[in-house]
């Protein structure tokens, strides 16, 4: 019986395994190390970036996910990979500026090989439709009425969250708790069930929970398209345009040549008319730090985290 | 002094150890100010550090170890059951040591070897061992892991020896 | 009716040709990744996700469903045939089905696990189809003092698993506690008892040690019986359940399949929990607890319901709410997301044909699994009569294999091996090894709703009495640890009074 049932299945799966091409490079499948839990920002633009690889390079794009410590657990694993593009993995900003400034986690922020940033999203403070919070008033009033009762979920401990948690608190003068989650997919539930009185999160989360929760107020310049009612923190009286980076890195062994061929490879998905048109649709900004951008783009970042460093207690 | 039950006693100090080791972790470990393991982060109960929880789960085992040691100790002698049983070391050598074998030589000689010493290796363990049929058995079972796992359901293990001239080989790569 | 409608739909999406083929298909791949122990569902249909992006959205989840909840109907084979967990929610069948088929009813336990497993599947299915929006609001009610509190009931509940003392049992479950810990804080990104071991960093899977504890241990137990071994009896009774068995059986299908349906809908360890809760109950009620760990039919068939209905209700939260439960479900949202469809709240509405067509290819998937099972049984059994000689050193090579393909690692290999030293030691010493396994699947979940739930209480741990739904369960917890301990402590007196 066993071989009988081998052959229908070794006849499935090989009908449904195309052939890999020939090529340079991939000529095998590719692990991409999501560093949070499926559900997340992380994880579905890499679920959309996953179909695009598979339809330019015809080669399988493996998602492996694994949450914890706000990334840091497998960020502090990547050097351990062979360098020979077997393995990449979803890194974010502002996390690799701000984790090793607090020093628990194995990894040092120039330890990371990035090789292409290409989305952003803003942050946002997001309730669930149920929340006696109508907007970013409301919620600002409760916390000047009641110091250090109000929670917020967030993704991770210092990871882009947390720090605008802490610019918030510093900014509006209010107190109130971070409480850390694995992952914004992990947060849903609590947020949902008004475990938590809000999240200190991202547009998109909204977008993805429609119908479910409100956006208070986001972090971006001018009031975003798919939520013309929600007013930007400039519009409420704080200095505050952020969000989180995220992008592609390799193990550091990886040869230069081909951090530049990964680096363009997620250009070109970038370009991707499709990839693009679900990308805009979830609420994500895309953007394109090449490689040869790199070193001036995490320069230049890192200046820019040091204050919401120095508000969240990290030492440099 | 007759111990009542060893099993029981000896059970409760490996628990009693195990415990101590997981909370002397947690906790850190110092010798007149000298920090000899740093231990982790204890935190308050609101804010827990990572020591908190393995802390005191270990100072449970600890107790619980403990307390099942000293019952061991006055229950009723010679109850059925209650004696230390022979451990087999043979076995325990062949099966175990055959695994770690297949662990340590996969990625350098693939599957197909490795799988056949650790089936070869094994059945040492059993009294009535056959060489010849081992080997078959192996050779057997190989090809049927290599059909069903590698070529099948596409698992990336290697199946050859890390070798470049049999890499190119194209049954090799599967 | 709008029921009947919606289902009507459904129906009409499945019942194409091509959708029961994917379907059938799905069912093949988890059977067999089901039988073949360490092989999970979670490595298949995370390996076919990409290959699944030529085919329509509804095939393609309607196979990898199929892969899941046939990789739960596979499991049990090899609990019940060779004493290992072919999947982490059938541990708990291994304690009676093993001893079963010891005892000539392989053909029995089977037969029961896979009819158990439909009933179940079943009225899941039911409950998915006419209560999934409100079921998935009463989870979203349980915060993370109440998830803690389950979890403590959860363990207590295991603890009744243990035939011998309650006291090594708790211990058991402590040692699993601390073994879950091993790895990187979720929390701080501090790595606990890792010993700078790169492989540990990411902490020890579950099937390594399942693997370890269960199937290595079970070999060198079984090989130092000598030529005295003889596994299984000869004499095998009857092939099939027959109608006394299933009416002896009926019950405890009927609440296996009510606790796991309940305990699947929460996030985290629904199978596994519902499996260990169900034969805890099933044990409790019974009126000769005894005949439990030594082949009862019903200490099958109720976890063996309990994992199935669970595993088929752990998708309200993914069609309803968009929340992913379990690290297959989350790879099921990774398919809708490939496919371009958005999980969340707005899935039953915006796309009725993947949502109604789903829950009806489950019932037809799991009517599939005991057509297919059934006539299977006969072969199952014949597997019994191969000499061990031949059977140890397969189940050997399908469990390096199996833990090695979890991570790619060789190093679990290694590790699997200390854990089957580690086994063989439980045994010498009389401690049973299932415990051990809930605590080690419970024991981060448990660690990180304990601080949240401490820190949403800046640090008052009233909070877990005065929020009802913690309240209940830890009264439920006390009253089941009270029932436990009450006839040890009856026993107690009993021998003090003897050596009076």
């Amino acid at each position: 019986m066993k071989r009988r049932e081998f052959l229908v299945i070794g006849g499935a799966a090989a009908a449904a395994f195309a052939l890999p091409a020939r090529a340079a490079y991939p000529d095998k499948p590719v692990r991409y190390i999501i560093a949070f839990p499926p559900g997340g920002e992380s994880d579905i633009g890499a679920r959309l970036q996953q179909g695009v690889f598979d339809k330019l390079y015809h080669q399988q794009l493996v998602i492996e996910s694994k949450p914890g410590a706000g990334g840091g657990l497998a960020w502090s694993q990547l050097n351990n990979y062979p360098g020979d593009g077997s393995v990449i993995m979803g890194t974010n900003l502002p996390h690799l500026v701000l984790q090793p400034l607090e020093g628990n986690v194995q990894y040092k922020t120039d330890d990371i090989a990035n090789v292409h940033f290409y989305h952003y999203t803003p942050d946002a403070i997001v309730v669930r439709n149920e929340s006696p919070f109508r907007s970013y008033q409301d919620l600002l009033a409760a916390a000047k009425a009641k110091p250090g009762k109000l929670n917020f979920a967030g993704s991770g401990t210092n990871t882009a969250n947390h720090a605008s948690h802490e610019r918030f608190n510093h900014a509006a003068r209010v107190k109130s708790t971070y409480v850390p989650f694995k992952g914004t997919g992990d947060l849903i539930a609590s947020l949902l069930g008004g475990h938590v009185d809000a999240a200190m999160s991202y547009s998109t989360l909204a977008l993805a929970q429609k119908g479910k929760c409100r956006v208070l107020a986001v972090a971006t310049g001018k009031r975003l398209p798919l939520f013309p009612e929600t007013p930007t923190f400039q519009e409420v009286g704080l200095d505050w345009v952020d969000g989180a980076y995220r992008g592609i890195a390799v193990p550091r062994s990886t040869p230069q040549d081909l951090r530049r061929r990964i680096s363009s490879m997620f250009s070109e998905i970038n370009r991707d008319a499709d990839f693009r048109r679900q990308m805009e649709a979830g609420g994500f900004e895309l953007v394109d730090i090449g490689y040869d951008k790199m070193d001036a783009f995490m320069a230049e970042r890192k200046k820019a985290y040091t204050g919401v460093a120095k508000l969240m207690g990290l030492t440099a | 002094m007759k111990i009542g039950s060893p099993k029981d006693f000896w059970g409760g100090i490996i628990f009693a150890v195990i415990g101590l080791m997981f909370a002397i972790i947690a906790r850190g470990f110092a010798i007149g100010g000298n920090v000899l393991l740093a231990g982790y982060t204890m935190g308050t109960p609101a804010r827990m550090g990572p020591g908190f929880f393995p802390f005191w789960l270990g100072v449970i085992l600890l107790v619980l170890g403990a307390v099942i040691s000293t019952a061991a100790l006055r229950s009723a002698p010679g109850a059925e059951g209650s004696r230390l049983e022979r451990f087999h070391w043979k076995e325990l050598f062949f099966v175990l040591g055959s695994i770690c074998l297949f662990g340590i030589l996969l990625k350098p000689i693939g599957m197909l070897l490795a799988g056949m010493l650790l089936i070869v290796g094994a059945s040492f363990g059993s009294v009535t061992f056959h060489f010849r049929k081992s080997l078959l058995l192996g050779l057997f079972l190989v090809t049927f892991c290599a059909l069903v796992f590698v070529m099948g359901l596409k698992l990336p293990i290697p199946l050859c020896p890390d070798i470049d001239a049999l890499q190119s080989f194209g049954l090799c790569r599967a | 009716m709008e029921l009947l409608q919606h289902l009507g739909t459904g129906f009409e999406i499945a019942f194409t040709w091509h959708n029961i083929l994917y379907c059938l298909v799905g069912c093949l791949l988890g059977t067999l990744i089901g039988v073949l122990p360490g092989i999970g569902p979670v490595a298949t249909i995370a390996m076919l996700l990409p290959a699944t992006f030529v085919l329509h959205p509804v095939s393609a989840l309607i196979m990898l469903a199929g892969i899941y909840y046939g990789a739960q109907y596979g499991g049990s084979t090899t609990a019940i045939l060779v004493n290992l967990p072919g999947e982490v929610s059938s541990v708990v069948t291994c304690l009676d089905g093993y001893q079963m088929a010891r005892r000539g009813m392989a053909g029995k336990a089977l037969g029961i696990s896979a009819l158990g497993s439909f009933f179940a599947g079943t009225v899941a299915t039911i409950l998915i189809a006419g209560f999934a929006p409100p079921l998935a609001e009463l989870a979203l009610k349980f915060g993370p003092s109440d998830y803690f509190s389950l979890m403590v009931l959860g363990l207590i509940a295991a603890v009744v698993l243990a035939h011998g003392s309650l006291l090594k049992a708790i211990a058991m479950i402590i040692l699993g506690l601390l073994c879950g810990l091993i790895g990187t804080d979720v929390n701080s990104g501090v790595a606990r008892y890792s010993f700078n071991l790169p492989e540990l960093i990411d902490g020890i899977n579950i099937g390594t040690v399942a693997m370890g504890v269960f199937g290595f241990s079970e070999i060198i137990r079984n090989l130092e019986q000598g030529e005295a071994r003889e596994v299984f009896t000869k004499s095998i009774k009857g092939l099939l359940p027959n109608w006394s068995d299933i009416k002896q059986s009926a019950p405890a299908v009927v609440r296996g399949t009510i606790l796991g349906s309940a305990l699947g809908i929460l996030p985290g360890g629904g199978p596994i929990l519902g499996a260990f809760s169900a034969y805890t109950l099933e044990k409790k009620l019974s009126k000769d607890p005894s005949r439990f760990g030594k082949g009862a039919i019903e200490g099958v068939a109720a976890p063996e319901s309990a994992n199935n209905a669970a595993a088929q209700t752990s998708f309200i939260p993914l069609l309803t709410l968009g929340i992913p439960c379990t690290p297959t479900m989350a790879l099921m949202i990774g398919a809708m997301i490939i496919h371009g469809i958005q999980p969340g709240p707005q899935i039953m509405t915006s796309r009725p044909d993947l949502f109604w067509g789903m829950i009806a290819s489950m019932w037809i998937g799991n009517l599939l699994l005991v057509v297919l099972n059934l006539p299977l049984i006969g072969i199952w059994v014949k597997l019994l009569t191969v000499k061990y000689d031949y059977l140890f050193p397969a189940i050997l090579i399908f469990c390096c294999v199996g833990v090695y393909s979890i991570n790619n690692a060789p190093f679990d290999v290694l590790l699997a091996a200390l854990f089957g030293f580690i086994g063989y030691v439980f045994i010498k010493f009389s401690m049973e090894p299932a415990p051990l396994l809930l605590g080690f699947v419970l024991g981060p979940m448990m660690e990180e709703n304990l601080r949240r739930a401490l820190l949403l209480s800046r640090g008052d741990p009233s909070v877990f009495f005065t929020r009802p739904i913690s309240l209940t369960l830890l009264i439920i917890a006390a009253l089941l640890l009270v029932i436990v301990m009450a006839p040890s402590i009856a026993k107690k007196r009993e021998e003090v009074f003897v050596e009076g």
